[in-house]
């Protein structure tokens, strides 16, 4: 079962209900089961003898995106991620898990990416910095990745991609928890990223949150700095070697995308990459650490309707502060919220509005 | 009902009909979640490895017309119904009990209209508290209805309990809060309360629901007035040389002037504030007081407060910490920072007129700590929902190290609240201020209401005659 | 190396360590974690080993530590060990030395005995050496890398002046610093076959010890006293702007470690 600690987490979130308000799987589904609490007290449950850990355990483990909104609101310190990601190693183990999700380890496994497809090349040779352009972007959402690199390129920096780019891990850290497996992803990841003897930038801030938190703990660390690309593109802005672009009339809110806003508290630089592409400021009432997430590729790649509604929500939260432009700069985001785009909004890519 | 059987099925299918498939469940793991709300006994219960109390079947409704239907259903073959909306409840109120249909409410969830101009907000009551109220905020504007639960419980549930914020001394409870409802009743007609509250057009029927605790009928919508944000909140902090005192001076200001927040600490429970405040202990009765408003009325009201404050020899303590605390008011009720297992405890909060408010705290602390001294209890209080015309007591009891055995804590339990309730009903007070009675206090309600109790079972008898209604509840 | 013995020791978790009243520390009703440095023991045992040889795991604690033993044989470990006995509580260094030794000896000839270098709740360090000393090898403390060079070892030792390069022969006792081997994880196969492995549970009997061998009885040292000693809190100055106050803490380290 669960690690010792991950059951002390659950243990004292079993009977504690205080972060229940900011679930957004809770939110679209309305399930008592889908809260922290509902979750820890299963386990707890499990751990007592009182239930089993079975198929439909495993499922309920299944439905949380990891977005970490209740651990940032936690006044204690405790983590639900914590003990639900534990919990999917073991679905995993007694072969419990969902379908759908047992579909997207086995791409992870042989492909590295969700869709078990090649993963397309951005291979390019540069001189300053490393991009990591990660998954999600490569496959789904390849106009991000392109619109970083212009971006680098009209500032004069000379920009290397891997030709042949491993995985980082996290993908398969959320399916299956972190097990050895996602190590092994980690490692040679940061061995290709080693050889290069670049600084990385980052395009995808869930690949920036395991390099920067968990390659270091599991004995990979990556040798250079690794900054996420919403940073290294604000530095550019502020170094004067981005030109503004003209004001467009358009009001637009910035969407924290869930690692920024828990994980790196990162908020000005997207902020200032709006101004600068020619944004009027506006907030979402959630915003910055609060920011509701608008679902994950993950998680969209195996609860696509339950995504799609809280991709949906996210919109609406734009609607009511009368904005028309939701601005991204997150290939997950962007992919979970072109799902459905309200008639009149628009969403935006930062990185290919500073191009 | 019997699980496996035909007609279960049947039932099952007629439930799936009505609301849909995907929002009916059977799954052990979905019940499970159910058989522990934040009652100290159900979470025991779970803790010493034992089961709780399971529904049979979870209906989770999308709307007021599939609510009705499920009541039909519910009525025709006489399966229990109990409302579930956060389960945040601490007397047991949403616990299925009797098995049958849990009825999940929380996809009823939706704002149907703000109206700023009016002053009034309509959504349904399945929503998170803490989300009604952010969307009210948006615009400017809040219910000011702030409990500690916020964060945790639908409007439903704080409908049902008549629950009340931190800032009731200003804006009320939520039945001052509540201009109208939508109601299912038990044999699954629709109906609204009149569209005001206040009226001379029969007796008015949302008391009849509010705190009516899901034994009545299922309100699905709301409509509470809202107002804007407060130009200014002010904070202040005194100690008074003792609870009686402090009694004495509290009512006198919430006599004079309307703050939102009156907390004022019995002894026990000052020491351990005043020491974070100024550093030592102190003896005395601890007094927090908020005012907020238009400024120019504020700096009135609080004029006469620092007067009636002086006429009592409050030692002033300042802003500082009132500030703090309005910041960390919730932080308390996290993990590690509030009550929890092994701990027994449990918050005996009653109502009554100023004369009779200090008596009852007497009584209730001589009834706990003298009863139960062997079990090295510890009693605490503080008053913290003021009225013109009375008080509210938040008394608690804590004993470190009570019997492991589940059927011996639930006895001892049972004893202290018998013992603690019933020193306060003989001294002019109700059996709870603002929990609600639930399955908890149940037991009691007769010894409260006496032969009053006999209207509440007519009401009862004539809405919901086949007793499907959140049974063993309210002592219904 | 056919067969490599690592001691390893469960010590309360920072947030939760606790005294009882007679100067022990609790581990019941506290989190346990497996120590850091004894992870690395661990971890470079699994490099060391031969295709067929077996690495057994050993530790000394409450019948609690089954389950994270059986998590370090999914990550590799071939058997585990778990010495428990309430007779046992309450061990000093020398006692627990003891202890282990019986089980080493139990568990047939061994090339090489890795633990950490020290243990996080206790901080002696004294029981490698003292390990070694009962069992009458040699004991290389504070290494940070080991490499095989036939049947010896290659050792890079850390001193407190710089790196000290030795070569051992085996069997031998090595002690490890923490981070030098982050431990592997425990992946789905390993976690499989741990699910069908068992751990195997000796007491002091077991080892043939006599009671006034083990425990407290057994430990020639005694705590006496313990107290905490609380600094008191500085009136510093109050900084509402990030830089600033990373400036002031920059300077009140200076003052604290020039």
């Amino acid at each position: 079962m669960i690690s010792q600690n991950a059951l002390h987490h659950a243990e004292k979130c079993r009977f504690c209900w205080m972060c229940r308000h900011l679930c957004p799987v809770q939110h679209q589904t309305g399930k008592e089961i889908n809260t922290p609490r509902a979750k820890g007290l299963l386990l707890s449950m499990v751990n007592k003898g009182e239930q089993s850990f079975d198929k439909d355990m495993a499922q309920a483990m299944y439905e949380c995106l990891l977005c970490d909104a209740c651990t940032n609101d936690c006044a204690t310190g405790y983590q639900p991620p914590l003990f639900i990601r534990e919990a999917r190693t073991e679905a995993v183990v007694n072969e419990l898990a969902p379908e759908a999700v047992m579909t997207l380890i086995d791409n992870v496994l042989s492909t590295g990416n969700l869709y078990g497809v090649e993963k397309p090349s951005f291979g390019q040779d540069g001189t300053d910095v490393l991009v990591y352009i990660g998954e999600v972007a490569a496959v789904k959402v390849p106009e991000m990745a392109k619109n970083l690199l212009a971006v680098l390129k009209k500032a004069g920096v000379s920009a290397k991609v891997l030709d042949k780019e491993p995985a980082s891990g996290v993908m398969l850290g959320d399916l299956m928890g972190y097990t050895e497996e996602v190590r092994q992803q980690a490692v040679a990841c940061a061995e290709a990223i080693n050889a290069a003897g670049l600084p990385v930038v980052v395009l995808d801030s869930y690949d920036a949150e395991i390099m920067k938190q968990k390659y270091p703990e599991w004995g990979c660390e990556i040798k250079t700095d690794v900054v996420t690309a919403t940073a290294y593109v604000a530095g550019l802005l502020e170094q004067g070697k981005l030109e503004a672009k003209a004001a467009r009339g358009v009001k637009g809110a910035c969407h924290d995308d869930d690692r920024l806003a828990r994980t790196f508290h990162e908020f000005a630089p997207i902020r200032a990459m709006a101004k600068a592409a020619g944004y009027e400021a506006c907030e979402m009432f959630n915003h910055e650490k609060l920011a509701r997430s608008c679902g994950t590729a993950v998680a969209y790649g195996y609860m696509p309707q339950i995504v799609e509604k809280i991709a949906a929500s996210r919109w609406e939260d734009l609607e009511r502060v009368d904005c028309a432009a939701m601005l991204v700069a997150n290939p997950q985001a962007y992919l979970c919220l072109s799902g459905k785009i309200p008639e009149g909004c628009a969403l935006v890519d930062l990185f290919g509005a500073l191009v | 009902m019997q699980d496996k059987s035909l007609m279960f099925y049947m039932i099952r299918s007629e439930l799936e009909d009505a609301v849909g498939a995907e929002n009916v469940s059977t799954k052990e793991v979905e019940r499970a979640v159910y058989s522990v709300d934040y009652f100290w006994l159900s979470r025991k219960w779970q803790d010493a490895g034992e089961a709780g109390p399971m529904p049979d079947i979870i209906v989770r409704p999308g709307s007021t017309e599939e609510v009705s239907k499920v009541m039909k259903i519910a009525n025709y073959y006489k399966i229990p119904v109990t409302t579930w909306g956060g389960g945040s409840g601490s007397q047991g109120g949403a616990l299925p009990v009797a098995g049958g249909i849990l009825l999940d409410i929380k996809r009823m969830d939706k704002v149907i209209d703000i109206n700023v101009e009016a002053g009034y907000v309509t959504c349904e009551t399945g929503i998170i508290f803490a989300t009604l109220e952010d969307r009210v905020n948006e615009k400017g504007y809040s219910i000011m209805h702030l409990p500690s639960c916020l964060t945790c419980c639908t409007v439903g549930g704080a409908l049902a309990h008549n629950g009340i914020g931190i800032l009731s001394t200003k804006y009320g409870k939520m039945d001052d809060m509540c201009l109208s409802l939508e109601v299912v009743l038990p044999n699954g007609d629709i109906i609204n309360t009149l569209p005001v509250p206040k009226h001379s057009s029969g007796p008015n029927l949302i008391p009849l629901f509010v705190g009516s605790e899901g034994t009545l009928g299922i309100m699905t919508k709301v409509k509470f007035k809202i107002v804007k944000q407060p130009q200014t909140r002010i904070h202040h902090a005194f100690l008074f040389s003792d609870i009686h005192v402090g009694y004495q001076a509290c009512r006198e200001i919430v006599q004079a002037v309307k703050p939102s927040i009156v907390r004022l600490f019995d002894e026990a429970e000052t020491v351990s504030i005043i020491k974070k405040i100024i550093g030592f202990a102190k003896k005395g009765s601890f007094l927090n007081l908020t005012l907020e408003g238009y400024e120019k009325i504020v700096a009135a009201e609080l004029e006469i407060v620092l007067d009636i404050a002086r006429k009592y020899g409050a030692e002033d303590l300042g802003t500082e910490y009132g500030e703090k605390w309005f910041e960390n008011r919730i932080t308390f009720f996290y993990p590690d920072h509030i009550m929890d297992l092994p701990q027994m405890f449990g918050t005996l909060d009653t109502v009554a007129t100023h004369d009779n408010i200090e008596k009852i705290y007497r009584a209730m602390k001589h009834a706990v700590e003298d009863g139960f001294g062997e079990y090295g209890v510890r009693f605490i209080s503080h008053s913290s929902h003021w009225y013109d015309w009375g008080a509210m007591n938040y008394s608690r009891f804590i004993i470190d190290n009570p019997p492991e055995d589940p059927e011996e804590a639930l006895r001892l339990h049972n004893r202290i609240w018998n013992a603690g309730v019933r020193a306060a009903l003989a001294n002019g007070g109700v059996l709870n201020d603002h929990h609600g009675v639930g399955l908890k206090l149940s037991r009691l309600v007769k010894e409260q209401y006496g032969p009053a109790l006999q209207v509440l079972q007519a009401l009862k008898k004539e809405l919901d005659p086949n007793g499907i209604m959140n049974p063993y509840k309210m002592g219904l | 190396m056919k067969h490599i013995l690592v001691c390893i020791k469960a010590v309360p978790a920072a947030a939760s360590v606790q005294v009882d009243g007679q100067y022990r520390l609790k581990r019941d009703g506290v989190n346990l974690q497996w120590n850091i440095a004894d992870e690395s023991a661990l971890e470079a045992a699994f490099r060391l080993k031969d295709k067929d040889g077996t690495v057994t795991v050993l530790t000394m604690g409450p019948p609690k530590l089954e389950a994270p033993l059986k998590d370090l044989l999914a990550r590799g470990a071939d058997r585990g060990v778990l010495v428990t006995d309430r007779l046992l509580a309450g061990a000093d260094t020398r006692a627990t030395a003891a202890t282990l030794k019986a089980a080493a000896e139990k568990l047939g000839p061994v090339d090489l005995i890795l633990c950490g270098r020290r243990a996080i709740d206790g901080e002696t360090g004294q029981v490698p050496g003292e390990l070694a000393a009962a069992l009458g090898i040699p004991c290389v403390s504070n290494v940070e890398r080991i490499q095989r060079e036939g049947d010896s070892l290659l050792l890079s030792r850390r001193l407190e002046d710089g790196i000290q390069l030795l070569q051992t022969r085996t069997p031998a006792l090595v002690s490890v610093c923490e981070y030098s081997y982050p431990l592997r994880l425990a992946g789905i196969l390993g976690m499989r076959r741990a699910r069908t492995m068992q751990v195997t549970l000796w007491s002091g009997a077991d080892l043939g010890m006599a009671p006034e061998e083990c425990g407290l009885k057994g430990s020639l040292t005694k705590v006496i006293a313990m107290e905490s000693k609380f600094p008191g809190l500085r009136k510093g100055p109050k900084e509402t702007r990030a830089e600033q106050g990373i400036a002031v803490v920059r300077e009140m380290l200076r003052e604290v470690r020039p």
